[in-house]
Order: C-alpha cells, then sequence, then structure tokens
C-alpha cells in the first residue's frame, strides 16, 4: 500500500506540488496578517468590534484606544486582509480537493493506461482505494494547518474572542476546512469516474462545490439546526434588542459571533403565519402628497403626530457562539458521511465501468 | 472560418453546454430574485436609503416606511442575494478558465495538434478560429447574465439607476464580460505555454484572483486618485467608491506621522483633559468616486481588461506557433 501511495504522488506530481505550496501559502498569509493585526496592541478596556473604515471611531473610551482601533481597522479592512480571508481561505480546501479530485481516476482513463493499471493491482477497488488514501494523507495534514492559521486570523481580528466561542466565517477556518476538502476530493473522484474525463469533472464539481457551499446553510437553517436555535432576545448581550415594544433585527440585534438560523414572524407579540406583504398593503398608511407639484412626496413620516403603525415583524432566531464545537462536530460530521458517500459511488463505479 | 467555428463547439461540446446553462442559469437566478425584490412594492417616495455608517451597513427609513422595509429587509440581506451576488463574482472566470483552458491544451494532450495544424495550414488562423468562436460563444452569454445583475442592483437599490451607483460595478453590467474575456485569453495564453488542461486551469485560477484582488488595489493608488473627491468623513453611500484616506489637520492637508502626533500630545492618564480638544487632531478624510462617474469608470477599467486580453491573445498566438506539438 505505501508502494500504491508513493506512486500516486508521483503520478500526480504536479498536483502534489500545487497542493502544498497552496496550502502553506494560505496559512503563512493567515499567519502573516494575524501577526499584523497582533503587533498593534490594543489597551486594556479597548474593545473593537466589526466596522467600516472610513473615519475616526468616536465611540471608543480614550484617544489611546481610537488611535489603536483606527490602526486595527486599517488593517482588517485592507485589501491584503480580504485577498487572504475570502479568496485564499474561502476557496483553499475547494481548489485542492477538485484539483487532486478531478484527475485521480479521469487522466489514467484518458491517458489510456487504466486497461493496465487495472489489469497489474487485480482489484480495482484496491487500486483505488490507495489512491484516494494517498491523497487524503496529502490534503489532511495541509488543510488542517491551513484551517488552524485561519484560526489564529480569526482571533486576531476580533480581539478578546475566542475564535472557538464564534461562529463569525466558522465554515472557512479550524476543522471545517478539511471536512469540506475532504468532501470536495471525494465528490470529485466520484465525478472523475463517473466522467471519466478530467474537464468535465473539473467544471461539474465546481458547480456543485458552489451550489452545497451556497445553499449549505439554508439547508441546515431549515432542518437540523432550528432546535439548536434560541431567541435573539434572550441574549442579555443585545440590550438594544427591543425598541418600543417591537423587536428589531440588523445592526440592532445581530452579534457576528451567534449564527442566525432563522426568522419568526410575530405580530401583537405573538407568533403570526399571515402573508406579511399582505398585511402592510391593507394597513399601509396614505400617501402624502406635495400640494404645490401634486405629486406624492412619500407616506406619513412620524413627526409626533402621524400614527404609529405596529405590524407584523421578524425576530432572529440564533445559535450563540457557546455552541461552537457541538455545531462544528454535527456539520464535520455531515460532510464526512457525504464524502463515505461519494467514495462509496466512486469504488462501485470504478468496478463497472469501461477502461476508456 | 464559419466551419471551424462550429468544430470548435463540437470539439467542445462539454464546455459549450456547461458555459450556456451557468450563464443563462445566472441569468435567470438573478433576475427571479429582482422581480421578488420588485414584488415587494414599496410605496413611491418611501425611499430606502442604504449607506454605510460606523456601525456597518444600514438601511434607514422613515418610522411609516417601516412595513416596506421589514419586507425588503429580508430579502436584500437573504442567502439567494449573497449566492448571486458570489455566483456573479466568479461567473466570469469559471466561463473564461472552462472554456480557455482546454481550447490548445487538449488538442496538445489528445495528440490530434500535429494533424490540426497540418490541415489548417496556419497555427495563427487555427487559433484564431478557435479563440473567434469561443468570444462569439461567452461573449453574448455573459453580457446577458451581466444585464440581468443590473437588473438586480436596480432592485436592490430602488429609486436609484444602477447606472449612476459604483456598488458591485465590478460583478454586473458589461464589466462581467470584460472579465470574462480577459480570463478567456489569459487562459488561452497559459494553455498555449504549458501544454496541459489542468496545470493551465489552476495556475489561470491563481492568475485571475490576484489580477480580481488586486486591480482594484493597483487602480486606486494610480489612475483614481485623480478622479476622487472629498467624502462626508462620518458616512458613505453604497453609490460611492472608496478611493483612499488623506489625513487632515486644522482643515488642511497633513503629511505627518499620526502616530508621533497622538503620543506628543495625548494627555497623560488621569491629567486634566479639558484643555484638550479631539476635534482638533488629525483627522482622515476620505475621497471618493462618486456613482454617477459610472461610465468613465467602466469604460476605464473595461480598456485595461481589453488591452490585457489582447497582450494574452497575442502571447497565446506568439506562442502556439512555435511550440512543440506534443
Amino acid at each position: 500500500m505505501l508502494t500504491r501511495i508513493k506512486l500516486t504522488l508521483k503520478q500526480h506530481r504536479f498536483e502534489t506540488i500545487a497542493v502544498v505550496v497552496l496550502c502553506l501559502i494560505a496559512a503563512a498569509a493567515a499567519l502573516g496578517e494575524a501577526y499584523r493585526l497582533n503587533s498593534i496592541q490594543l489597551p486594556a478596556g479597548c474593545v473593537v468590534g466589526q466596522r467600516y473604515m472610513f473615519a475616526p471611531d468616536t465611540s471608543v473610551p480614550s484617544t489611546a484606544c481610537r488611535l489603536a482601533t483606527d490602526r486595527f481597522y486599517a488593517v482588517s479592512n485592507g485589501t491584503d486582509m480580504g485577498l487572504v480571508r475570502y479568496m485564499l481561505l474561502g476557496l483553499l480546501p475547494f481548489v485542492v480537493g477538485i484539483l487532486f479530485g478531478a484527475p485521480l481516476v479521469a487522466k489514467e482513463i484518458e491517458q489510456g493506461t487504466a486497461p493496465l493499471s487495472w489489469a497489474l493491482v487485480g482489484s480495482r477497488r484496491r487500486w483505488l482505494f490507495g489512491k484516494m488514501l494517498a491523497a487524503t494523507l496529502l490534503i489532511v495534514p495541509l488543510l488542517l494547518v491551513a484551517g488552524l492559521a485561519a484560526d489564529v486570523l480569526q482571533g486576531a481580528s476580533s480581539p478578546g474572542l475566542d475564535p472557538h466561542a464564534s461562529f463569525e466565517n466558522f465554515a472557512s477556518r479550524g476543522v471545517m476546512v478539511v471536512f469540506w476538502g475532504l468532501a470536495t476530493l471525494f465528490g470529485t473522484v466520484a465525478l472523475g469516474t463517473l466522467l471519466g474525463r478530467t474537464l468535465p469533472a473539473v467544471i461539474l464539481a465546481l458547480v456543485v462545490c458552489f451550489l452545497a457551499r451556497g445553499f449549505w446553510e439554508i439547508g441546515l437553517s431549515r432542518t437540523v439546526l432550528p432546535p439548536f436555535a434560541v431567541m435573539q432576545s434572550e441574549n442579555p448581550q443585545d440590550p438594544q434588542n427591543g425598541q418600543n415594544g417591537q423587536m428589531m433585527y440588523g445592526q440592532y440585534a445581530w452579534t457576528p459571533s451567534d449564527l442566525n438560523v432563522y426568522y419568526r414572524t410575530y405580530l401583537d407579540g405573538k407568533p403570526w403565519d399571515g402573508d406579511m406583504n399582505a398585511w402592510w398593503n391593507e394597513h399601509q398608511p396614505p400617501m402624502l402628497v406635495d400640494p404645490s407639484s401634486g405629486l406624492p412626496v412619500g407616506v406619513a413620516v412620524d413627526t409626533g403626530t402621524s400614527p404609529q403603525i405596529q405590524g407584523p415583524y421578524s425576530v432572529p432566531f440564533v445559535i450563540h457562539g457557546d455552541r461552537y464545537w457541538p455545531i462544528v462536530a454535527l456539520e464535520s460530521g455531515i460532510l464526512l458521511l457525504g464524502s463515505l458517500f461519494c467514495g462509496a459511488v466512486a469504488l462501485i463505479w470504478v468496478d463497472r465501468r469501461r477502461p476508456y | 472560418m464559419i466551419s471551424r467555428i462550429w468544430l470548435t463547439y463540437k470539439q467542445h461540446r462539454f464546455e459549450t453546454i456547461a458555459v450556456t446553462v451557468i450563464c443563462l442559469g445566472a441569468a435567470i437566478a438573478a433576475l427571479i430574485e429582482a422581480h421578488s425584490l420588485y414584488s415587494v412594492g414599496l410605496a413611491p417616495g418611501c425611499v430606502i436609503e442604504r449607506g454605510i455608517t460606523y456601525n456597518g451597513t444600514a438601511i434607514s427609513a422613515s418610522a411609516a416606511c417601516q412595513g416596506g422595509f421589514d419586507r425588503f429587509y429580508p430579502l436584500v440581506s437573504s442567502a439567494e442575494v449573497s449566492i448571486i451576488h458570489i455566483l456573479m463574482v466568479l461567473l466570469p472566470f469559471v466561463v473564461g478558465i472552462a472554456f480557455g483552458a482546454p481550447l490548445v491544451a487538449k488538442e496538445l494532450e489528445e495528440g490530434t495538434a500535429p494533424l490540426s495544424w497540418a490541415l489548417s495550414g496556419s497555427r495563427g488562423r487555427w487559433l484564431l478560429g478557435k479563440v473567434l468562436a469561443s468570444v462569439l460563444l461567452i461573449a453574448p452569454l455573459l453580457l446577458a447574465a451581466g444585464l440581468a445583475a443590473d437588473v438586480l442592483q436596480g432592485a436592490l437599490s430602488p429609486g436609484t439607476d444602477a447606472h449612476a451607483s459604483l456598488e458591485s460595478y465590478a460583478d454586473r453590467g458589461v464589466m462581467v464580460v470584460a472579465w470574462g474575456l480577459a480570463a478567456l485569453l489569459v487562459a488561452v495564453a497559459l494553455s498555449a505555454l504549458l501544454g496541459r488542461t489542468l496545470p493551465a486551469v489552476l495556475v489561470a485560477v491563481v492568475v485571475c484572483a490576484l489580477a480580481r484582488g488586486l486591480l482594484p488595489a493597483a487602480l486606486n493608488a494610480t489612475a483614481y486618485s485623480a478622479f476622487a473627491v472629498q467624502g462626508n468623513p462620518n458616512s458613505s453611500s453604497v453609490n460611492d467608491m472608496y478611493v483612499y484616506n488623506r489625513v487632515y489637520l486644522d482643515g488642511q492637508p497633513w503629511a505627518g506621522d499620526i502616530s508621533a502626533w497622538w503620543y506628543e500630545h495625548l494627555p497623560p492618564d488621569g491629567a486634566d483633559t479639558t484643555a484638550f480638544d479631539p476635534s482638533r487632531a488629525p483627522q482622515w478624510i476620505p475621497f471618493v468616486i462618486h456613482g454617477d462617474r459610472y461610465w468613465p469608470v467602466v469604460a476605464l477599467e473595461s480598456g485595461i481588461l481589453f488591452a490585457g486580453s489582447l497582450v494574452f491573445g497575442a502571447v497565446a498566438l506568439f506562442r502556439v506557433d512555435r511550440r512543440r506539438p506534443y
């Protein structure tokens, strides 16, 4: 088996070198950015949140803190940080998984070497198993290094906040990077085995991964995550959560460390299942008309005399950051199951397919 | 030439179908989301302003517009809209690389290049035909997707002309076509240089990611500095494009060391701070380009991308004429 693993890495020299270089660059870049953030030593009690850097922050307690936060935001909102966080770390598991997975079977079929390989090895499944093992042994430690470096970067981006008690970017760091990489690898191996062509496998894998990653949170938020969610208003860290009896969302209630799961509509303080659009169309106040032009200028603005409407409103249900590990374990488990399923499909199909 | 174009589509059947499906899928998804946003039916005059404040992106509305706001906001911040945004960012690169990478490399890998080149007489004409076929396929498809993204942008900012706003301008309209053509010709050049599809895909992904990530920063540091005007230091409209910050002291541009100034003037802990006026400290003032400069900005960036595409196309033609056919 050791020989087969070595042979696989030798056969896929370009992919092996590219994957190693990409992962190490991503890890080094994340650690470099984290170092830049950590080197801005924030004074004690100087807390920074997430905001855009347009002007000095006047909400911080002291001028020393203000100076430090301005420097902090200049780094955390810089182009380098965006490139590292979203381009490099966000895409890394998919690039690595597709790059190594697509040619694993398809290359041998395209180059016509599959019949000889399969005849020499005796069992096609053992042959593919060896290749998948080699790929796994290569990418798991590399992605783990990159994921842990991304954790360090997250910790530096949110000083004072444990990255393992926060859902901010949680799918693009830590062990989640490894499981997304494995799912991509096995999914792409299955596609490579089914299609027998490298580029079509790459394109289809890209589409599948994009859809899977994009709809992952929506899917989980509608199925397995709701039992873990609690009403945002129960969060004691958000004293501004209720305004005039109306639950607010968006900038008032959202905390970066929380995971938004779903919204529930309330009317008069009770859950309500009606059509929000229909309600507002029925109850919306009449238009104001500019007497000089006769044109509508808008609906009534609250000047203290116009009546306030308390219509249906949405309340966010969230999972707090302290549930990080159970949620990561759950999502990783689902990804691992998906990986095993795709691996099984590849093993079954490689045993049945024509070698061209 | 027409038969060569048809032959290219036939040779790259999978890529042709994939590119068509992806572009039309993206366009339809954007139009559906735009329709959902328009169906909120905000009352005329009930303008939702989207701006950037200290606390991040915010939507402000008059109290009586709260109803529309409550329906509009969840749609704007929905996962579907985010996914379409990401799709529009990635689309030109996926399309360009998927079609460009195998254009030369596939023939080299499969060993059909010597025959193709011998039959066509001129390698340059052979490659030109293939590139022309690719451009004729992807340019209209990307334009359709880009225009659909423009419609979505209009729906996201009711009352604002999508062509008078620099919000996400690089991921919609004709910019999608310009980026797609640049990605295509980068991939073709790499394909001709490397002669292998998968390495060409990987290197093209890296080159495109760097170009997409660094071009705005490079333009901000060079060409855009001349166009930028002073913005509001406290907030910024999402229609504006942030270019750079300049430090001002006592109303005048100031080139000193802001850290040194603070260390010099900051009263020590426990000292009387009544004499210290923080408003007279150095201030960062943002310089922005307003949304009404949309077309000049788009023309400039498209021109740069087009020039880059021509360079990469020339590299591919030059290389394919000289390389070994394996």
